[in-house]
């Protein structure tokens, strides 16, 4: 992990100083992962891979603006998440408010019958559209891309107690959820 | 709720230290209820897990690729600093080079102007001899008049 830190941090250096190959190994190297955190972000493969070009073109145009090549990750995440929201905004413009609950405490009708990966997909799919966007994108910072609380606060530019009490709540309602495939 | 040290569900999302975990599991010793919780945590986690990460349908555009060109107007506006500098230079060549030309068309003048303050100097020696010369010699035709007799100068 240290030693993976250390080599974005010299690639971000090399692309900065004009080296086209390595910003093409950062692209090669965050791609699926963007793309994955934006597919279950906005849940329509065109638009996640539309928003993770734009994504990467974004964090070539400003490289030189990031301040701490070493925190690359977050900060290319930070840009995924703007382009991600911008799009909620314009699709959806009542985004800035609170998100009404959806649906919060519902049972994933899975349960008794053995449960094959397929179906064990669509459950988990499904218990991440119950959360609200905020909740369902700190699970997915958390879960799947493995950052800290702090770290998450940066992605979503909120403080560490809002991002605690997204998880909290998410973790609360997902436990609920996908009781039914967890035993 | 639970009786821990610490949240559960920091300790189940990785977030706790290791002094704060070894608390914890040591609370988890002897708590069943705390254990059960932590046990559904981690199942939950395990099942978000088992959403397996797809494949991007084609690859991003890499950086030599066209998409990463900048659109016609920001080409214009990153070769702004460069134009001005560009532009600025040409301007500083420009005068350099008025400067020195004045400043050899003056030496030129100069050089002029002294050979003709020598051509001068030179012209009025010569107007000097010829007065000389002349008055000479009308000195010595009227000496000569004065000697030659009257029947000749009839």
């Amino acid at each position: 992990m240290i030693f993976r830190e250390v080599e974005n941090r010299d690639l971000v250096l090399a692309a900065r100083g004009g080296e086209v190959d390595a910003f093409n190994r950062l692209v090669s190297r965050w791609e699926k992962r963007v793309y994955n955190y934006l597919l279950r972000v906005v849940r329509d493969r065109e638009d996640a891979l539309d928003l993770t070009q734009d994504t990467f073109l974004k964090a070539y145009r400003y490289l030189p603006k990031l301040d701490d090549p070493g925190r690359f990750p977050q900060w290319l995440f930070r840009i995924a998440h703007n382009e991600a929201f911008s799009q909620f905004r314009r699709e959806r413009p009542e985004i800035d408010e609170e998100p009404a609950e959806q649906t919060a405490g519902h049972a994933v009708p899975v349960g008794g019958s053995p449960v094959y990966p397929v179906e064990l997909s669509l459950t988990v799919e499904r218990a991440l559209d119950g959360l609200t966007p905020e909740q369902r994108e700190a699970v997915l910072l958390k879960v799947y891309q493995g950052f800290k609380f702090e770290e998450i606060a940066q992605i979503q530019l909120c403080p560490v107690s809002t991002v605690k009490s997204r998880l909290y709540a998410a973790f609360d309602q997902l436990k609920i959820t996908l009781a039914p495939v967890t035993g | 709720m639970n009786c821990a040290p610490f949240d559960l569900r920091d300790y189940a999302l990785e977030e706790l230290t290791a002094d704060q975990r070894r608390q914890v599991e040591a609370h988890l010793e002897y708590c069943a209820a705390c254990r059960r919780e932590v046990e559904r945590l981690g199942l939950t986690r395990h099942a978000l897990l088992r959403l397996p990460e797809e494949e991007i349908p084609r690859r991003i555009a890499f950086v030599s690729d066209k998409v990463f060109e900048p659109a016609w107007y920001a080409r214009w506006l990153h070769a702004l600093p460069r134009l001005g500098f560009g532009l600025a230079l040409l301007v500083v060549v420009f005068l350099a080079g008025a400067w020195s030309q004045r400043r050899s068309e003056a030496r030129v003048l100069q050089a002029i102007q002294a050979v003709e303050a020598r051509h001068d100097v030179q012209m009025r020696d010569v107007d000097q001899s010829y007065r000389l010369i002349i008055q000479q010699m009308n000195e010595f035709y009227r000496r000569e008049a004065e000697v030659r007799p009257a029947s000749y100068r009839q």
